[in-house]
């Protein structure tokens, strides 16, 4: 069973058997937790928006056309909750959403990471979680989930060119504040 | 020399430039100590960010989401069942009073006072005298058929239809 392309569980599902859905949590739980936890910045939240997440995408499963992968209509759905909750919680999100111009200055988080990071990558993986929402979602999507920047302009509803630039942004974001610890020498 | 950019720089680092251009930045880079340093840094937050861990989901969440999954369809299954049977009462109620409505009108063309078992039957015989004579002709004929095949296929496609419909329901929550 292990073996079985998401094509295969979805149509096994459809034909009743309800317990393959199983496979298709133990493929995507992990992966969309950490998504989930960068996004609400809290355990909890992300645990209940996660079951919340599958529970959606298996009621919708007779809606899911294979003309997309499951993985992006699966993270669509993850993504697109995770900012509900975040705006049902009252963050700052319509700041956080309005704009791939908005100014984020991750120099203002610099003395707190810096002075609790023991190496570079602990200082550049901390500050990811300073970066606006939805910059740390696509250097999210794209480290971790490997998406490619067309697949992840699909789960953000946002152009390639618009995918590409927060991607950009973030990371010569992070580049700066590397190089303002002299951080690049670290690893040469 | 071309100004190497941030843009160019992180092309770069996710393959996204052509032969030339690479090698144009390779001998730009050489003159361009500065932008070393840039790429450098860049390759440094690339290499980090790789490294990102994945959290685990709390354990036992498969077992979770699948109780959720089972009683979310077990509620679906309850709501078709609620209402089917709504559809079922509903004709049940239009059929019973369809039936007292009918027995009501019958029992009105009989004068009960004067009838007998004899003017019953008298009645019956001359209605259905009435019945058959008009039967009897072509057209009325034809288009009684034609009537009646027409219900039988309505009736037959919104049994169908129904049919699809219980399915759609039921297929979902299973």
């Amino acid at each position: 069973m292990k073996n079985l392309t998401d094509f295969e569980i979805i149509e096994s599902i459809k034909r009743g058997n309800t317990a393959d859905f199983t496979l298709l949590i133990k493929r995507y739980k992990d992966k969309a937790y950490s998504l989930l936890r960068r996004m609400l910045k809290n355990e909890m939240d992300a645990e209940e928006v996660l079951q919340d997440c599958f529970l959606k995408a298996y009621n919708s499963l007779n809606s899911f056309r294979h003309d997309a992968q499951f993985s992006t209509w699966f993270y669509k759905i993850v993504y697109n909750t995770g900012l509900t909750t975040l705006s049902s919680k009252k963050r700052k999100i319509e700041q956080e959403m309005s704009s791939i111009d908005e100014h984020f200055d991750l120099a203002e988080h610099d003395n707190e990471i810096y002075s609790t990071s023991e190496n570079v990558q602990e200082y550049v993986l901390k500050m990811v979680d300073k970066l606006p929402v939805r910059n740390a979602l696509v250097v999210i999507l794209f480290y971790i989930d490997g998406m490619s920047l067309n697949e992840i302009s699909q789960v953000m509803g946002t152009s390639l060119v618009n995918t590409k630039v927060l991607l950009h942004r973030s990371r010569t974001s992070l580049k700066e504040m590397v190089l303002k610890h002299n951080y690049q020498e670290e690893l040469l | 020399m071309k100004k190497i950019t941030d843009e160019i720089l992180n092309e770069y680092i996710d393959n996204m430039l052509d032969v030339n251009s690479i090698n144009e930045l390779k001998q730009n880079l050489e003159n361009d100590p500065s932008a070393l340093k840039n790429l450098q840094a860049l390759k440094t937050v690339n290499e980090s960010l790789r490294k990102m861990e994945v959290y685990n989901a709390p354990d036992g969440i498969t077992e979770k989401i699948m109780k959720l999954v089972y009683s979310k369809a077990t509620v679906i299954k309850k709501n078709v069942r609620n209402f089917m049977t709504f559809i079922y009462s509903v004709l049940g109620l239009i059929v019973t009073v369809c039936s007292v409505l009918g027995a009501v009108f019958i029992s009105t063309q009989i004068d009960f006072n004067t009838s007998s078992s004899i003017q019953i039957k008298e009645s019956i015989s001359k209605g259905m005298e009435k019945v058959v004579s008009f039967l009897n002709n072509d057209l009325i004929l034809t288009i009684g058929s034609s009537f009646i095949l027409i219900a039988l296929l309505g009736i037959y496609f919104v049994l169908e239809s129904h049919k699809n419909f219980k399915n759609k329901l039921e297929s979902f929550s299973n």
